[in-house]
């Protein structure tokens, strides 16, 4: 409310031009007779000048209120994509797009409309000179999944570690090579992305020789890496359906104290609801000895995990964490798959009947003989694997015979490496770019394919 | 005007913000901080859930007692060790348990007011050569001790007998039931009392039946025989009637371990086989004549229930051709099942026990993503006999988180 102070008029009278008979004679005013003009205050008069000057711009405040809101939508959005970007990308680079280094580059497969084959690694990281960064680890799982879209026929093949391969690479070294050492010889490079891809890259060249089947992609894991995930979510929760036991587990994982000269462990998990840390989820979706539903059970504890890891990720705090989950990732898991194709395969996945995913396993005896070397090698039944594969993977199979060879062969030794094109390993660094920003759903596509890559499962996706 | 509104408003949203305070404090105030875990604070719900007697459990592995009239200074009993599936002496003396290793376990007993575990039965071993094969391990698991009612005999869980090969040729890693003399133990003098099926990881929750020392109960874990579908029972035994076998037909006993249908099992089910049916975990009332047990329900609901025990389906003193896997018997023995009360219904419930005086029953259930220990009061009706949880007697009686409270661990009730 304005306040109106009551200036007297000046007793100077407003000139007026007045006629010559209006003149009245000249004298002082009496007070009363002072004629007042309500003027506003000073302050007053300051906006009152305002206000005349702001209804000259003609911007109504509603809109002046919209430019400013939506300032600070663009402000906050910026930076919030600057968070993103600099926490998840450069993380989420390392682990996807980084291209297998190949003898020969393959045209590029889409899952969504092209038959797609991707061999699936798993090795031991758990330091004993087989650390990613420092070591050599072994391919203690290797399998291949093919994915024919237009049929929707999914086939998931397990090659044996021990199987025998020729590898015209590393032949001269130790001949009756195992398919994991392919793996190990062709850890090089000096980076660990730069290695990890050459031995990707090696191993797909050698199944492709020996057996003639296409791979396109490939995704490889450090089996401490999803200890670390599930550790980081704080474990899991899980009714473990039955108990569990097994007396030769894989000793790959964990610390070096009370491992013994053959690597295994024992195993014994007590049925229904219960806590499991990283290390315990890991045995129980990679464990399968002993128990008679064999890879049908594994799958179904697999798939439990899975629901559970999914559930906590999404869990307020879970979520705040993922960039820490990313980081525990970093080095442990990789793939050439980029975020696009990930989420192509997450899509195929979803349409696939999983009871009517092709499994097999080139074991003995039907695909398989082993060779009595001392190594426990396994020599391929040809005549065999080559008909499952071309049923498996339409493709013209051409499995090379493997020899027994009489000498015990030298295990291969971190110092007994060959120098294979050593310069196109070492100063390889073209990987692909990611193919676009990074989406809500990649950090869950990034764990559905951690999980797949560990437990071989395609329900993971 | 309008500026005498402006602290009047402030001073009502700090009161109401205060009593919402007080609100949500209200509701943890029964609980009290009495130790810490690995995860945070263990607290016991101190002024509510009220119960008699002793209650022995395990937290981040370690054996605590905790005693109704004291529930603020719960007692750790070890230090240092895995513990595991504690069990009280029925004479009140003693405490039996299981200690864990990477490879093994030991099956270890001490008072029960504590003190240094005496081990019984160790199941260190070692990786042994087997040819052109995998290695063989000499090692052993323990689980699940029960007394019997003696208090000098034990019955537990164990993989002893692993390669034991009469009338099968098949590795066997399943755990089944023993009993041992705890003045004599050693894996030699133990006696196998229950078989377990091939494949699905053995038997579990062993227990004599209270009043009825010739009798066990234990749930047995099997596949079907598509080898897909989980087939869990809860089978009731002789407890003799194994050893007695194999006493009067040493060179081919009758019962025998193996894979479905191939093995021949005296026990008795209570629950149907049915594949994907799973009833587990039973716990005698202490007059015997009860058990509660739960059932999966589906992948996220489990429920309780209660039966009553049949009577003279494993075996009859007066007819020695009596034979427990007669088609009249089994279906005698399937009665009760059919009669069963639900009690309750959650996400995960595990290892129900019942009070040494019957009125109550602890039970581990899941809330705030966290594994506790849970006290219901059961009642009976005594028009109808029948029994049903007093809904608003179910009390949490632990609040831990992420695995504090070691939901895999039998706890054990004593007077």
């Amino acid at each position: 409310m304005k306040q109106f102070m009551k200036k007297p008029f000046s007793s100077t009278r407003l000139h007026q031009p007045v006629t010559k008979d209006q003149q009245e004679p000249a004298r002082p005013l009496a007070i009363d007779e002072i004629q007042t003009v309500e003027q506003p205050a000073l302050s007053d008069q300051r906006t009152y000048k305002t206000h005349t000057r702001r209804s000259t711009r003609r911007i109504p405040r509603w809109a002046r209120g919209l430019l400013i809101v939506l300032t600070v939508l663009l402000v906050l959005s910026g930076g919030a994509f600057a968070y993103y970007e600099f926490t998840y990308a450069s993380t989420i680079n390392d682990i996807t797009g980084q291209t297998a280094i190949r003898k020969n580059t393959l045209p590029q497969t889409d899952p969504l409309t092209g038959r797609t084959n991707i061999v699936l690694l798993g090795s031991d990281t758990d330091g004993k000179g087989n650390d990613p960064t420092h070591g050599q680890p072994l391919a203690q799982t290797i399998i291949i999944l093919t994915i024919d879209p237009k049929t929707d026929y999914v086939g998931m093949l397990s090659i044996p570690r021990d199987m025998q391969v020729t590898d015209n690479a590393y032949s001269y070294l130790y001949p009756g090579g195992k398919i994991d050492e392919v793996f190990q010889s062709a850890w090089q490079g000096q980076t660990t992305a730069l290695k990890a891809r050459s031995a990707a890259g090696h191993i797909m060249d050698v199944i492709q020789s020996n057996y003639g089947i296409r791979i396109d992609h490939y995704a490889w894991v450090g089996l401490q890496g999803f200890v670390k995930v599930i550790d980081e979510l704080g474990g899991v929760d899980i009714d473990v359906t039955h108990p569990i036991t097994d007396d030769n587990y894989p000793d790959d994982t964990g610390t070096a104290a009370g491992s013994n000269a053959y690597g295994y462990r024992r195993l014994y998990l007590p049925p229904g609801p219960q806590h499991l840390d990283g290390q315990t989820a890991l045995e129980y979706v990679r464990t399968r000895h002993a128990d008679l539903g064999g890879d049908f059970g594994r799958t179904a504890r697999q798939q439990q995990v899975l629901s559970q890891i999914k559930e906590e990720a999404t869990q307020s705090n879970a979520i705040a964490k993922a960039p820490q989950i990313l980081k525990d990732l970093d080095g442990y898991l990789m793939t050439d798959l980029t975020l696009n194709q990930l989420a192509s395969l997450a899509q195929v996945a979803q349409s696939v009947d999983i009871n009517k995913i092709d499994r097999l396993s080139f074991t003995p005896p039907t695909y398989a003989q082993e060779i009595t070397n001392g190594r426990g090698n396994f020599a391929p039944l040809c005549p065999a694997i080559e008909a499952k594969i071309q049923q498996m993977f339409a493709a013209q199979p051409n499995c090379i015979p493997q020899q027994q060879y009489g000498a015990l062969s030298p295990s291969p030794s971190p110092s007994a490496r060959a120098t294979l094109t050593q310069a196109s390993m070492l100063n390889s660094t073209q990987t692909s770019a990611s193919d676009r920003p990074i989406a809500a759903g990649d950090i869950p596509n990034i764990l559905k394919l951690l999980l797949l890559t560990t437990s071989g499962s395609f329900n993971a996706m | 005007m309008q500026k005498h509104h402006r602290p009047l408003l402030i001073f009502i949203c700090i009161l109401l913000s205060l009593s919402l305070q007080g609100c949500l404090s209200s509701t943890n105030n029964q609980y009290q901080s009495v130790t810490k875990g690995t995860h945070g604070d263990i607290k016991v719900n101190v002024d509510q859930a009220a119960f008699q007697g002793r209650l022995y459990f395990t937290l981040d592995r370690n054996l605590y007692v905790l005693d109704g009239k004291d529930k603020q200074h719960p007692k750790q009993l070890t230090h240092g060790i895995q513990v595991r599936d504690p069990a009280v002496s029925p004479n009140g003396k003693w405490i039996a348990f299981t200690i864990l290793y990477k490879d093994y376990a030991d099956l270890a007993y001490m008072p029960a007011s504590g003190g240094t575990p005496k081990i019984l039965i160790s199941g260190k071993g070692s990786y042994q050569p087997n040819g052109s094969n995998a290695p063989i391990s000499t090692a052993h698991w323990f689980a699940e001790p029960s007394w019997d009612p003696d208090s000098q005999h034990i019955i537990f869980l164990s993989d002893l007998q692993k390669n034991w090969a009469i009338g099968v040729n098949a590795f066997l890693l399943d755990l089944q039931l023993y009993r041992v003399d705890i003045r004599n133990a050693s894996a030699a003098n133990a006696q196998i009392i229950a078989y377990a099926v091939y494949g699905d990881g053995g038997l579990r929750d062993p227990a004599y039946r209270p009043g009825h020392s010739d009798q066990l109960i234990y749930t047995n874990y099997q596949y079907d025989s598509t080898a897909t579908q989980q087939q869990i029972q809860i089978m009731l035994q002789d407890a003799n009637i194994v050893q007695q076998d194999m006493a009067q037909n040493p060179q081919a006993p009758l019962y025998h371990p193996g894979a479905y249908a191939l093995g021949n099992y005296p026990s008795v089910p209570l629950t149907p086989a049915t594949p994907n049916l799973m009833n587990l975990e039973p716990a005698f009332s202490p007059d015997g004549n009860q058990i509660i047990y739960l059932r999966r329900d589906d992948a996220t609901h489990m429920s309780m229930y209660l039966m009553s025990v049949p009577n003279g389906v494993t075996s009859d003193p007066n007819n020695p051709a009596f034979n427990p896997q007669s088609a009249a018997n089994r279906q005698k023995a399937l009665v009760p099942y059919a009669h069963a009360t639900k009690l309750m219904t959650s996400q995960y419930l595990s290892q129900p026990i019942w009070s040494p005086d019957g009125s109550q029953i602890a039970y581990i259930d899941y809330a705030n993503q966290s594994f506790d220990l849970w006290l219901a009061k059961i009642t009976k009706d005594p028009k109808t006999g029948s029994y049903s949880i007093d809904t608003q007697s179910k009390q949490q009686l632990t609040m831990t988180s992420s695995g504090d409270f070691d939901a895999d661990s039998r706890p054990c009730w004593a007077p």
